[in-house]
């Protein structure tokens, strides 16, 4: 049977996920609209924002589709012991740690080629890296238990996991980044 | 080992292949390989986006109620052109459409339900955004200008995401590239940049026509 697209059946099954996305990223906003005068204060924030929400997503997608893969596959097992499940967890805290941090030098180095006003290199590196570790740990639980929560109930991860742990990274994505920062400047 | 020598060898050494197989696709190395690429692309869009972002600040506060749209409109950018994109793949594969700009109906029914989705959500979005503040007893710069800033930007990047991802996805495929691969990253990172600056260009609109 050839399948085919229509513009309808497409936007009927898009419009209630991406509504609900857009709640989730809403309420992110919100959090931006409270403390709107400490993003306008403390200098060297604001950058930081669409990088964090974005790349904490990307990242959480990216554990996630590997994960469903891995269930699917049933290389994975939700056990310390499991091999694919440890080094997978192991190398997305790796390699957030270190996008995190380059977020934090060059998010710097940009705010001083363009004359905007940063808080200092170390600072910079300082709150980037330390909510960049803290979004990646909260994102491996909430991707983790979607994905093996989705498996186990007969749902296939790689409809679901990605839409959710994006949606959530935005509102703890900015949370944790508000929080580290207050605690840093 | 060659897998042809391990078949012959009988299946006690096939589990011990395929063991060997997993531990090498799931060591951390190889993994890192595979995925710090792809994130060091998304650290210089996200920062670009935020560049843009901070050079906002004076319609930011000339505009109350405009901060709360951004991260649901980074957010929905990345996600209706990644699915396009990845529709485009799936298409692509099963041969249903071709990788050039014709009349073809699947592929006109993609775009348009693209662009369409971009246009609709842009406006829920404002008006949930407006309700939301109105509640809280927050300002808001009220929900007409809202939905036109959030509507300007959200058609401007969404026609070029449509082009953007349709050309990149298309040209990878005629160069053997599986757009599975490629189309997903490009519109999240691509999505970013052309929202934060369509946004930058709707606000300035507003604001200089009020």
């Amino acid at each position: 049977m050839q399948k085919e697209y229509n513009v309808f059946k497409i936007m009927k099954t898009a419009l209630p996920l991406l509504t609900l996305c857009s709640l989730f990223g809403i309420a992110a906003g919100l959090i931006l609209d409270t403390y709107e005068n400490i993003l306008f204060a403390l200098p060297g924030l604001f950058i930081l924002v669409p990088v964090t929400i974005g790349l904490g997503g990307n990242i959480s997608a990216i554990f996630s589709a590997r994960i469903s893969s891995a269930l699917h596959l049933g290389t994975i097992e939700f056990r310390h012991t499991s091999l694919v499940f440890k080094n997978n967890v192991l190398a997305i805290l790796i390699a957030g740690m270190v996008s995190f941090f380059l977020v934090g030098v060059f998010g710097h180095l940009f705010c001083v080629l363009i004359g905007f006003e940063s808080p200092g290199l170390f600072e910079m590196v300082l709150i980037s890296t330390i909510s960049g570790i803290l979004i990646t740990m909260v994102m491996l639980i909430v991707a983790t238990l979607s994905a093996f929560y989705s498996y186990n109930n007969g749902i296939d991860p790689d409809d679901t996991t990605i839409p959710i742990v994006t949606s959530i990274c935005d509102v703890f994505g900015v949370l944790i980044l508000f929080g580290v920062t207050m605690m840093i400047v | 080992m060659p897998i042809d020598e391990v078949l012959e060898e009988g299946t006690e050494n096939l589990k011990e292949y395929v063991e060997e197989y997993i531990e090498e696709y799931a060591s951390i190395s190889s993994i890192l390989k595979q995925v710090l690429p792809l994130l060091l692309i998304c650290v210089f869009s996200g920062l670009f986006a935020g560049i843009v972002l901070t050079g906002m600040e004076a319609s930011l506060k000339a505009l109350p109620g405009l901060l709360v749209l951004v991260p649901a409109i980074l957010d929905t950018r990345g996600n209706i052109y990644g699915a396009f994109g990845s529709r485009l793949g799936s298409a692509l594969h099963q041969g249903m459409i071709q990788p050039e700009l014709n009349k073809d109906k699947n592929l006109i029914h993609s775009i348009a339900a693209a662009l369409a989705l971009g246009g609709i959500i842009s406006i829920v979005m404002a008006v949930i955004a407006h309700c939301v503040l109105l509640v809280l007893g927050r300002e808001s710069i009220g929900i007409l200008l809202l939905t036109m800033i959030s509507l300007i930007a959200g058609v401007a990047s969404g026609l070029l995401l449509t082009m953007f991802v349709l050309v990149i996805t298309f040209a990878g495929y005629r160069r053997g590239i599986d757009p599975d691969n490629i189309s997903g990253p490009v519109a999240t990172t691509a999505g970013d940049v052309f929202a934060m600056l369509a946004l930058f260009m709707a606000a300035e609109i507003v604001l200089g026509v009020w």
